[in-house]
């Protein structure tokens, strides 16, 4: 039974990585990209000064390590919007969600496993945004390794929710873009992406606090300037309990729309 | 399958799409037994629900009504246990993966049977070997011409060796040659040699009749009549039917 799970498991993790880097061009192309960014953060930091709101731990922190952390932990919410929504709507309009759904394979596992090479891939880019920013002058002299650790692995698991309920919304709506631009938008806006969320107004505050790539930021950006995990407790607190309701609830309701499809003949529809 | 009833709702183009839509039966009162180590056929003309009836035996659509059983196996109740024991080949020739080559794709849909290791690379061998499509096996499945995409569900179909298969036109778009070697493999390898249960939907008259034990006539929603080929024509209201096949498989659909 294990085995089994493993190896279906890994069997969509190669299937996922096989497609990806068989547009090669396209896959190097993102790490073009993120010297890109990794350029425009530096710059912006240069107009604005160093401030204990982009700091954690009691530090005064740089805008360019606040923007680096941001922009590369972003990506893993991004990628799990799109990477878990765009795999069902590709298996929809060939006829493989189909060919995948006759197989014996437990859909928690099918959609939950979609986002596994897509999370090792953003993994990279991390590590890679993080080693190109050492040369525009990061500083991870003070870096929790496990504090970090720990945040990178309450990332994936938080975040995995919402790309499940992206599969499931195009599952319904048989297009992949509204929802994921509307929870992007709303997470730069209220994630603390490109501003400490404490310059925010109280109420959207509030909407931030609820967001757990908000906690994933504060968390990743604390662990660069030391701070413990019982430092983070709050933090990994909430990441814990949104996830324990958010899974089960995303990966029910994504059954309850593939049930649907099975119901109105709609799987393979497009 | 016992009592079995399927409706669609139906869409009225994109503007209207919600205060036009109506539920129309496909399917109404559909009982069927398939007996163990048979080809059994669904005959019918394009759109009479040949299609819908297939993909409610191998759980991809829930009937509204009614119950079907694979084997002892309610595939409402248990559809994972249903679907360890069904090969499906649908009508869709486009349903891998185009970037992946004819072994990887197999591949994948063999670990999500049940298949590991070695036990996986033969069975991949052996059933592109079957379709004829074992000189292909490491080329992209998007270099492949239509008739190799369907030889290539085929083959996805019998990967884990499964005791039922359906198969939904799987001579479409295929030549004669590697139809008629399709239809034997039916007949012969699995049928009288390996025991396999068939369920095979086709509008292709001579198909039914080339290689099906009995054949159930879909029509007007519901099975209009189950017998042998042989004596599917002498059956009331076929009797009058003098037998070229244009003619037979008209007055065989238009019953009900």
């Amino acid at each position: 039974m294990v085995s089994q799970t493993l190896s279906k498991t890994g069997a969509i993790f190669v299937r996922d990585a096989r497609c990806a880097l068989s547009y090669p061009a396209y896959f190097h192309s993102q790490w073009v990209a993120i010297f890109v960014e990794v350029t425009i953060a530096y710059y912006l930091s240069m107009i604005v000064a160093p401030s204990s709101s982009f700091g954690a731990n009691g530090q005064t922190g740089s805008y360019f390590t606040f923007l680096v952390v941001s922009f590369a932990f972003v990506t893993f919410q991004n990628n799990a919007m799109l990477s878990f929504a765009e795999s069902i709507r590709e298996g929809q309009t060939t006829g493989t969600l189909e060919a995948v759904l006759a197989t014996p394979t437990s859909l928690s596992l099918i959609v939950l496993a979609t986002g596994l090479w897509s999370f090792t891939l953003t993994l990279g880019r991390v590590v890679f945004y993080f080693f190109l920013a050492l040369f525009f002058g990061l500083n991870l002299h003070h870096m929790n390794w496990a504090t970090a650790g720990v945040f990178l692995i309450l990332t994936i698991v938080s975040v995995s929710p919402i790309g499940v309920l992206a599969a499931a919304a195009t599952m319904v709506f048989k297009k992949t873009g509204p929802l994921a631009f509307s929870v992007n938008s709303a997470t730069s806006l209220f994630g603390g992406v490109y501003l400490p969320l404490t310059k925010l107004p109280l109420a959207l505050q509030a909407i931030g606090w609820m967001l757990p790539i908000t906690h994933a930021l504060n968390g990743f950006r604390a662990a660069v300037y030391g701070a413990s995990l019982w430092d983070l407790r709050v933090e990994v607190v909430w990441m814990l309990g949104l996830t324990a309701v958010l899974m089960p609830a995303s990966l029910y309701l994504f059954a309850r729309t593939v049930h649907r499809g099975r119901h109105d003949g709609s799987l393979g529809q497009y | 399958m016992r009592n079995v009833e399927k409706a669609f709702v139906v869409r009225h183009g994109a503007r209207h799409a919600f205060s036009g839509d109506r539920r129309k039966t496909v399917l109404h009162d559909v009982n069927l037994e398939v007996r163990r180590g048979e080809v059994i056929g669904l005959l019918g003309p394009n759109g009479v629900g040949k299609t819908t009836l297939l993909k409610m035996m191998a759980t991809l659509t829930l009937p509204d009504a009614g119950s079907i059983e694979i084997e002892g196996i309610d595939t409402k109740k248990n559809p994972i246990l249903a679907r360890s024991r069904i090969g499906f080949c649908g009508s869709d020739d486009r349903s891998f993966y185009f970037r992946l080559t004819a072994r990887e794709n197999l591949r994948f849909f063999g670990a999500l049977a049940g298949l590991q290791g070695r036990q996986l690379q033969r069975r991949i061998e052996e059933t592109l070997e079957e379709v004829s499509l074992h000189d292909a096996i490491d080329r992209r499945f998007g270099e492949f011409s239509s008739g190799m995409r369907q030889r290539m569900t085929v083959a996805r179909a019998l990967l884990s060796d499964p005791d039922v298969v359906f198969f939904d036109e799987p001579t479409r778009a295929v030549d004669p040659l590697h139809a008629d070697e399709i239809r034997r493999m039916i007949r012969s390898d699995l049928v009288e040699s390996r025991g396999k249960t068939v369920v095979l939907a086709t509008n292709v008259l001579e198909e039914a009749w080339s290689i099906c034990d009995r054949v159930a006539v879909v029509s007007n929603g519901t099975i209009a009549a189950v017998a042998p080929p042989s004596e599917l024509a002498s059956l009331q209201p076929f009797t009058s039917i003098d037998a070229t096949p244009i003619e037979l498989f008209k007055a065989l659909t238009a019953c009900g």
